[in-house]
């Protein structure tokens, strides 16, 4: 299944994929905080570029993947490049491209060593509301088969033609609303599943990890990394 | 339409995402009063929907096509509580998985889209009730709140944009915004043959002038001030042509004079937090006051 890719790939057996999610998350805001003190300061935004780039190679990663999907935000932050360079700020335009690929380079390394159940668990344990996490964790799970389905749906689509003419518009429509009707009987029929195995309204984690001291001096390491960058732009 | 990490300015990003915290919080805990909480995979599934629906392009003419952002379709089928928690759940798992949108953006984006954009579709439907015009509307102001808040969001950031530019953005959005409509006009049509209790009618209509008038409101107050002029009034223009003006001082300073927050310093950023804010406290003054006079009707025996 297309769902068990992103999973797959986040390795099991390096030193940023055993810490606490609730450590990684921390150090992740801190430093994209840092990150957004220093928007205009060339030596700390390139600093916390190369910052995930190391820990992904001491951690195994792939590099060329991350940077692949880091590289996601360059079309969005392609166009606003061009218009500061086009109005001289030659200096603007490459500022903002640096910072917005630091900012996906660090979030890219913190998806890859972090699985999603762990992060909600991390953001449960922050007091984040349930409700909304047991919608997202929903949500992720069944978003693969319903892609499938989607997929399907435009594959038959495709083999009568696809959605040409003056028709196109509506059989779009209709195939949508045929999707959401699936999408209801699906629901419901998970709800009867999951009451009939003991759902309370709070999906469980099988395998927690515990807060250990290598988390304690992450969280440290990473404050005061940041917390230096911070001060030494400002002062 | 999703802001990446990066193009907010601290003080953006900071005050969205103090606003956005508290606010998901308080319509989590009504979503889940409100909604039975053993429905969690309904919200689930149709969020996966959602995702999955973004799949299905529309053919729009030209040899473009367009695809369903999905906001307003959602209020159409769960209600406001409920769509505003899959939305967000949607934007979580879009800047944490997808990398569409950024983490400490995410107030924003979630401000942006699950907030203003479903409870602006939420107004359309207590305004004009359960009709085809609603399912347009709704969908076209839904997407066009949400695009002219994150525009408003990434000038008031300082990220440069020509003049020129900036309108065209504005006219690709209001298209935008008319696809979005027609989609989720065509794909509500569909469902109510399928099925029509797929559809919520948005409760007991009281009466739609209120709703208008908020909605109005709001649009105004979040996005006016992008073409909002910057001459004097009518009575301020006589004032400095006479020589008066030079005279006027204020008897008491407050935080908001002159329609704008003081202890802001970025322009654009000091005008929308004082019309909101202003927004806010009319709104407090006025229910006050009606919650008062209720009470004192209430308390005076009729005579027969």
């Amino acid at each position: 299944m297309a769902g068990a890719f992103l999973d797959a790939s986040v390795p099991t057996d390096n030193f940023l994929r055993r810490r606490d999610a609730r450590a990684k998350l921390i150090a992740l805001l801190a430093v994209l905080i840092a990150l957004s003190l220093s928007r205009a300061h060339l030596g700390a935004l390139l600093l916390l570029l190369v910052l995930p780039l190391v820990c992904a190679l001491a951690a195994r990663l792939p590099v060329l993947n991350l940077l692949r999907r880091a590289a996601l935000v360059l079309p969005f932050c392609a166009i606003f490049a061009i218009f500061a360079w086009l109005d001289h700020d030659r200096n603007g335009a490459a500022l903002l491209v640096i910072r917005a690929c630091a900012a996906g380079c660090n979030a890219v390394l913190f998806v890859a060593v972090t699985p999603i159940s762990e992060l909600l668990r991390a953001l449960e344990q922050f007091h984040a509301p349930r409700f909304l996490l047991t919608v997202t964790q929903l949500l992720y799970r069944y978003l693969f088969v319903l892609m499938e389905d989607a997929q399907q749906a435009r594959t038959a689509a495709r083999s009568r033609g696809g959605f040409k003419g003056s028709f196109g518009f509506r059989g779009a429509a209709g195939a949508l609303a045929v999707l959401f009707a699936r999408s209801h009987m699906r629901a419901d029929q998970i709800n009867q599943a999951m009451i009939s195995r003991g759902y309370n309204g709070g999906l469980p984690v099988l395998h927690p990890h515990s807060f250990r001291i290598a988390d304690a001096i992450l969280i440290a390491i990473s404050l005061t990394l940041s917390g230096g960058i911070a001060f030494a732009v400002r002062y | 339409m999703h802001i990446p990490d990066g193009f907010l300015s601290t003080p953006v990003w900071g005050t969205l995402d103090a606003v956005a915290i508290p606010t998901v919080a308080w319509i989590s805990r009504s979503a889940q009063n409100s909604f039975d909480q053993h429905r969690a995979p309904l919200l689930g599934v149709l969020g996966a929907f959602v995702f999955a629906a973004q799949m299905i392009n529309f053919p729009v003419g030209i040899g473009t096509s367009g695809h369903l952002v999905g906001g307003a379709l959602l209020m159409f089928t769960l209600g406001p509580g409920a769509a505003s928690i899959v939305m967000t759940a949607i934007l979580i798992l879009q800047s944490l998985v997808f990398q569409d949108g950024g983490v400490l953006a995410l107030g924003a984006n979630v401000c942006n889209m699950a907030i203003a954009g479903v409870f602006a579709a939420y107004l359309v439907q207590r305004t004009f009730g359960p009709r085809r015009l609603t399912y347009f509307v709704g969908g076209a102001v839904s997407l066009l709140v949400s695009a002219m808040l994150a525009l408003s969001e990434l000038l008031l950031s300082g990220v440069r944009m020509p003049r020129s530019v900036l309108w065209a953005s504005v006219a690709l959005f209001v298209v935008s915004a008319l696809v979005e409509g027609a989609i989720t006009l065509v794909v509500m049509e569909s469902l109510e043959k399928i099925n029509p209790g797929f559809v919520r009618d948005g409760g007991r209509r009281s009466s739609s002038l209120i709703p208008a008038v908020a909605l109005t409101s709001f649009v105004l107050v979040t996005v006016g001030f992008l073409i909002a002029s910057s001459q004097p009034d009518g009575i301020w223009s006589l004032a400095a042509r006479v020589g008066l003006a030079t005279h006027a001082q204020a008897t008491l300073s407050t935080p908001l004079a002159d329609y704008k927050a003081g202890f802001i310093n970025q322009p654009w950023l000091s005008r929308a937090f004082a019309g909101i804010g202003g927004l806010c406290l009319v709104y407090i003054v006025c229910w006050a006051i009606s919650r008062f006079a209720l009470r004192r009707n209430a308390g005076t025996p009729r005579s027969a």
